[in-house]
């Protein structure tokens, strides 16, 4: 069974123009997927409306085959998916250690220590313990990101839903966060969604759906 | 609890922000502390006030209710004949005025009383001694006419002595409040008769002492005299006026029995007579109240009412403190108002500043209602440290700006009450008989509060605070839930 699926999604901000119409796809864990698409064909707000941030005009979005519609959206983004948004979508005057643990806490995480578990993640994400302990607005793009992806799989979430994930970083960088991604897929068993127009990153996916 | 904690990071990281909204807090804090706890130092000084005062209660004719009864002539009846009737009614309520003393008795008899005693006032003359500033009037009408009625053909001398005779040492309340003072002898035997207790002044101006004989008459019967026996003389302690005719040094005490024996043995025909003047002591304010209603129920005609002059002159020397409270009152409204609208703008201005924060914590799962407890908590917080440290400041400085708001309001309390005082009687105080001069005003009302800020103002102050934090906090809310993630997301 698919752990992410939608069955005729369609979304529009006006009727005369859809901007998803009767989209049927579906996600599984252990595998990367890309979204592509040209600009304006719909990828960040597919990814919003799998993330729960929107809902659909019409159709239905599936989780582990239940209706999303019925999962209280607060829930579903703190527990059972991880959103690593294209600006990071970080408390800039909060540090690296902060940010990954109010995560943990709006999920409720019930393992004691929420400060060695983010410490811990952050360091798999290569942040060092001195930057750890700055502003995340005083970190580089590429940290950012790292902590951002580091938030969104804090709380052990199965689906992993990454916008342009790599769009503002450099060729070594960019490398070290797709192989974040496959670590995730084929070692953590996630299900690794990516919105992109990156070929870099197609070429990772295991499938690509095209918007 | 993480809502607590990150509330508390937020106040950290918003320092500067922070401190100005806590100063706001902060004055308007301190300024509802000081306007309770001025309300708090007056109900606290009227209680312990009016427990202290021993409270004695008389039965007077109710004048303002006769004068309102009075019904002025309308303009067509304003002919001769309807001026006269106006008047004979109310010559024939002044003609039952008095009470009797076994009326008197009757309403002693009301459980909230705890002792009674009386006074019979006698005027009186004498032949071998003279009255200071002799003032013997002449009426016409007999004793219980009225004043300058001329339709009688007896003319009746009233006496320049004011005969006082007790029943009670009780009755000597002028001795025990320390307005006269016993110099030589001793006090009156109210058992005995025809012993007094006169005036030093007036011993000194007939060279009388403890021993000597003085002998009244009835001034309309040079033939009816009553020897009497000085047993003490004293002095007036403070320089009281009387509303009187008499000089108060012309006043002599006797006990009632001497009195009762004057009007046994009086027969001309312009006998000696007394008024009776009841007084009734009562343990407390509500047994006060009781005995309002009590006598009524006894019997008492509504022509007459209940008055203390003790409850009535604590409530005057209240005056400017109530004054102060009423102010108080004023200033807590607009302090209140002034403090709720500055807060909720303060927080609808930080709910704006920090939508982008309220976008993350939304995306990353945080319900609305979490994230408006966390703007609450802080407020609350905020709120909390600014109040405590209001009411530590409050509590300090409440006493002595009461104190000085007491004295400035005393000082225009006393300059109000001499321009409404021509002659320089104070007015306002029903009953009230022998007043100080007027500028004494200050001296018996409330002038200093030893304490202000008490328990009750904490609690309220806490209170008010928790209800304003709410009421801006649930703006906040409401802007929070009209908040859509995506929007604030797409445009930072």
């Amino acid at each position: 069974m698919s752990e992410l699926s939608t069955k005729d999604l369609s979304f529009y901000y006006t009727k005369d123009k859809s901007i998803l119409k009767e989209l049927n796809l579906a996600f599984e864990r252990g595998k990367i997927y890309a979204i592509v698409g040209k600009s304006g064909a719909g990828k960040t707000t597919l990814l919003s409306l799998l993330s729960q941030l929107q809902s659909p005009k019409d159709g239905h979005i599936y989780y582990e085959g239940q209706d999303i519609s019925n999962i209280n959206a607060d829930h579903y983004r703190s527990c059972n998916i991880g959103v690593v948004f294209q600006s990071y979508n970080l408390l800039p005057s909060w540090n690296a250690i902060e940010n990954v643990s109010l995560s943990l806490d709006i999920a409720n995480w019930k393992e004691s220590d929420k400060k060695t578990h983010a410490k811990m993640l952050l360091e798999k994400m290569q942040i060092d313990e001195s930057d750890m302990h700055r502003a995340v607005h005083q970190l580089s793009g590429g940290q950012q990101q790292r902590v951002a992806i580091a938030r969104a799989i804090s709380y052990n979430p199965s689906i992993i839903l990454a916008d342009e994930p790599t769009g503002n970083l450099d060729k070594a960088t960019e490398k070290e966060i797709l192989t974040i991604f496959q670590q995730l897929a084929y070692e953590e068993d996630k299900c690794v969604i990516l919105v992109t127009h990156a070929s870099s990153v197609t070429k990772i996916a295991d499938e690509i759906y095209r918007l | 609890m993480y809502i607590i904690k990150n509330a508390l990071r937020n106040i950290r990281r918003m320092f500067t922000k922070n401190i100005l909204i806590a100063i706001i807090i902060l004055i308007v804090g301190f300024s509802c502390v000081v306007s309770l706890s001025i309300k708090e130092a007056a109900n606290t000084a009227r209680q312990e006030g009016i427990d202290a005062v021993n409270i004695t209660a008389n039965i007077s004719y109710d004048r303002q209710k006769m004068m309102q009864n009075m019904q002025p002539p309308t303009q067509g009846e304003q002919d001769g004949t309807s001026q006269e009737d106006m008047r004979d009614k109310m010559r024939e309520s002044m003609q039952n005025q008095n009470l009797s003393l076994d009326e008197l008795e009757v309403y002693a008899k009301a459980d909230s009383v705890s002792d009674f005693y009386y006074e019979k006032t006698m005027a009186i003359g004498a032949t071998e001694i003279e009255a200071i500033e002799s003032s013997s009037s002449e009426n016409f009408g007999g004793p219980q006419g009225m004043p300058g009625r001329n339709d009688e053909d007896t003319t009746y001398v009233e006496g320049d002595f004011s005969l006082v005779g007790i029943s009670s040492v009780n009755a000597l309340s002028d001795f025990t409040d320390g307005t006269k003072e016993l110099v030589d002898g001793e006090y009156l035997d109210i058992e005995k008769t025809h012993t007094v207790m006169i005036s030093e002044d007036l011993a000194t101006y007939n060279s009388l002492e403890v021993g000597s004989s003085i002998k009244l008459q009835n001034p309309n019967s040079e033939s009816e005299t009553y020897v009497v026996e000085v047993v003490g003389i004293y002095s007036q302690v403070s320089d009281q006026q009387m509303m009187m005719r008499q000089d108060p040094a012309n006043q002599m005490y006797t006990s009632a029995n001497t009195i009762d024996a004057i009007e046994a043995k009086t027969a001309s025909d312009n006998p000696l007579t007394s008024q009776v003047k009841g007084t009734y002591v009562l343990a407390d304010v509500d047994a006060y109240d009781a005995f309002s209603d009590e006598v009524y129920e006894l019997g008492l005609s509504d022509d007459f009412t209940v008055q203390s002059m003790d409850v009535s002159m604590y409530e005057q020397s209240l005056a400017p403190l109530e004054n102060l409270s009423s102010f108080a009152d004023t200033f807590f409204l607009v302090s209140i108002l002034v403090g709720g609208a500055i807060l909720i703008v303060f927080q609808f201005l930080r709910v704006k500043d920090r939508v982008y924060e309220i976008g993350v914590l939304r995306a990353i799962g945080m319900s609305k209602l979490k994230i408006s407890l966390q703007f609450i908590c802080e407020l609350l917080i905020i709120t909390t440290v600014s109040l405590i440290l209001a009411l530590g400041i409050g509590a300090a400085t409440s006493v002595p700006i009461t104190n000085q708001l007491l004295e400035s309001q005393s000082v225009s309390t006393n300059e109000s009450e001499m321009q409404n005082m021509p002659g320089g009687m104070p007015q306002g105080m029903g009953g009230r008989q022998s007043s100080e001069p007027s500028g004494s005003f200050i001296e018996d009302s409330v002038q200093s509060v030893s304490s202000a800020t008490n328990w009750t103002v904490v609690l309220e102050i806490m209170v008010i605070g928790l209800l304003l934090t709410i009421v801006s906090g649930g703006v906040a809310t409401i802007f929070i839930q009209r908040y859509d993630t995506m929007k604030i997301l797409q445009q930072s």
